[in-house]
């Protein structure tokens, strides 16, 4: 397993390096930050001192090189839009995008894969059929529009709940529902297909004729079995949730990562994108690790490859 | 060996899947077994032969109630299983014990193999921690496997030493009825020779008794007492297997026989042939469902389905049974 771990943890960093790389590129040819930050009839000599105070002036290998060493030693500049160190400006608002999406990927697999269990152990039946349509209408909802809808009910009309702010506790409860209902749509659905898969298996038949009871059948052999995909489709699912921030956190105006992304992109303000972008992409490279690392604790072929097995 | 009651007895039974007509496709039946009668008495060796898709594997699944019947009853030591408590059912399956065909398949990927072998017996109460570890421990050794399996997972074993697990698994138990479903097709020959000696084995200490489910005639010989030839879903003849082998009266059992390659290079080529392939709706009709592939089939045969005719220890299922005997199969041989 350890060479397995070693080659996913390479991986994860040739990702980060090439993000890295691909942000600055990017950035750097999307326009002259100088004239997106200052009005337009500054003068060229402001324009100049502006450029020179961010190391614009130097060329392009003097920047990169400049930028790698930095982001390697920690430092990230500061916000061109209020001149706060970049590091404060963005992980001031880490933490709120994390209790949200933590929230929302503990709801929706609280709700998902229950769901989608029982919905396998019952299939072609009405619940089954009922439970398959509400998440092929969960998930064919944009994740937006049922915040609004929420808002609408729960807030506008009902008024039990606010619509958005982030004062106290009841102002999460509706960007969690959104993400997990969201998210436990498609779950319910993935975690359905996997587990009829696991249960036509003949170990499944093998375990039913040894007099394993039924509830054991599913804990024991089937679930463990349909973690593997489910796994990695939860991986997907935390990935679209960091994505859905964008979103979600918008409609709610949620101070995290994502409303901050956004307002972020419309200042032009380069050094808090890039390193949202950078945050943003750690987060992902480190959740598809994490996968890793659970796919080869549930699978003992992976686990064990290194022993010497076919 | 054989005591009046049967441990296992089947009248009648039948299993019928539906497949639910669509937009463009009519709801289709399909009979994967009729109309069987059988009995297995305590001891004994039932061989059910048949090709791929005669619902030699249903049988198996309906016999240990591990799949509903559409007709006909199944008795175990006289008990019906329609009339079986969940009490019942948990002994049952303490008595009886499956062999699937693919044993990587018939083994959970995430479990070691001690942990599978020793599953029933907590399952059961039979014994707990290090007890049935131990217990399982014996059950590889007694089927020549080293303990040094237990901590092994299915994908480390070759195919013959999963074959022996899943046979483990099944003896763990001790049970008393055992349904080998074609327990040895996906091995090696070498490696079947071997199961076949440890079942055989198995069989003389335990005093089993089971069904051997296989396509494969010349296995069969060597692990069964009485033979039965399915096809599409029914019993065409039965009997003791040194009978049938030396005179087979069914045309289906002849061609059957015919097709096992012999190792004499001067055997002569096979006399029956049949041709084409078993289709399912040949069932459906009045008639004999092998008409269709039939060398000797009459005009009786496509009115006039045959019923499974018992002539001493021996039954079988032809209008045209013991027509076909061996000067017979020689004059057809010179003919054709």
């Amino acid at each position: 397993m350890s060479r397995f771990l070693a080659n996913r943890l390479l991986r994860a960093l040739i990702t980060l390096f090439l993000t890295v790389t691909f942000v600055f590129i990017v950035l750097r040819f999307s326009g002259d930050p100088a004239e997106q930050m200052l009005s337009p009839d500054a003068t060229p000599e402001a324009m100049q001192a502006f450029r020179e105070r961010w190391g614009l002036d130097r060329s392009i290998l003097e920047q990169y090189l400049f930028y790698v060493r930095n982001i390697a030693s920690g430092e990230f500049g500061f916000s061109y839009a209020n001149g706060r160190p970049v590091i404060d400006v963005v992980t001031e608002r880490i933490p709120k995008t994390l209790i949200l999406t933590g929230a929302g990927l503990v709801t929706l697999i609280l709700i998902g894969v229950p769901a989608g269990i029982a919905a396998a152990l019952r299939r072609n039946t009405a619940a089954d059929r009922i439970t398959m349509s509400l998440a092929v209408g969960g998930y064919s909802i944009p994740s937006f529009l049922l915040g609004l809808a929420l808002i609408y009910v729960f807030a506008v009309e009902l008024r039990w709940l606010p619509s958005s702010g982030s004062g106290d506790w009841r102002h999460a409860v509706l960007p969690i529902a959104t993400y997990g209902l969201a998210g436990a749509a498609g779950i319910a659905r993935f975690t359905r297909s996997a587990m009829i898969e696991v249960l036509d298996q003949p170990y499944i038949r093998a375990a039913k004729a040894a007099g394993i009871a039924p509830i054991e059948i599913v804990f024991r052999h089937a679930l463990p079995n349909a973690s593997i995909p489910i796994v990695t489709m939860l991986g997907f699912n935390v990935a679209g949730l960091l994505g859905g921030a964008v979103l979600v956190e918008t409609v709610f105006a949620w101070p995290g990562l994502g409303s901050g992304f956004v307002r972020a992109v419309s200042q032009g303000d380069l050094a808090v994108v890039q390193f949202m972008v950078l945050i943003f992409t750690a987060f992902m490279v480190s959740v598809n690790f994490t996968v890793d690392v659970l796919y080869a604790v549930l699978n003992p072929r992976i686990r064990l490859s290194d022993h010497g097995a076919h | 060996m054989v005591s009046a009651v049967p441990i296992l007895e089947a009248r009648g039974l039948g299993r019928i899947f539906t497949r639910r007509g669509g937009l463009f496709a009519p709801r289709s039946v399909l009979r994967a077994v009729e109309g069987i009668d059988l009995e297995l008495p305590v001891g004994g060796r039932l061989a059910i032969v048949g090709e791929s898709g005669c619902g030699k594997s249903t049988l198996g699944r309906l016999l240990l109630g591990l799949a509903a019947p559409s007709a006909g009853t199944i008795l175990f030591e006289s008990m019906e299983h329609g009339h079986r408590s969940p009490a019942d059912w948990k002994r049952f399956r303490r008595e009886s014990a499956l062999v699937q065909q693919n044993p990587l398949a018939a083994l959970d990927p995430q479990m070691t193999i001690g942990a599978q072998v020793a599953e029933p017996l907590t399952v059961h109460g039979r014994a707990r921690g290090a007890a049935a570890r131990e217990m399982a421990e014996r059950g590889l050794v007694e089927v020549g496997l080293g303990p040094e399996m237990m901590a092994r997972f299915p994908h480390q074993l070759s195919g013959g030493q999963r074959q022996r697990v899943v046979i483990a698994r099944a003896l763990v138990m001790s049970p008393k009825l055992v349904v080998f479903d074609e327990a040895v097709s996906a091995l090696d020959v070498s490696v079947q020779a071997q199961v076949v000696g440890l079942i055989n084995a198995q069989q003389h200490r335990l005093g089993l008794s089971y069904l051997f489910i296989s396509h494969d005639l010349r296995i069969v010989r060597h692990v069964a007492d009485r033979i039965a030839v399915m096809y599409l879903g029914r019993i065409v003849e039965t009997g003791p297997i040194d009978a049938i082998y030396r005179a087979p009266t069914h045309p289906y059992t002849q061609a059957l026989l015919a097709a096992v390659p012999r190792l004499d290079p001067r055997a002569r080529r096979p006399a029956v042939t049949i041709r084409g392939e078993a289709t399912a709706s040949a069932a459906d009709g009045p008639g004999c469902a092998f008409r269709t592939r039939c060398a000797m089939a009459i005009a009786r045969c496509a009115s006039e389905r045959p019923e499974l005719l018992a002539l001493g220890d021996r039954a079988t299922a032809c209008h045209r049974a013991g027509e076909v005997s061996e000067p017979q199969r020689e004059r057809m041989e010179l003919v054709s």
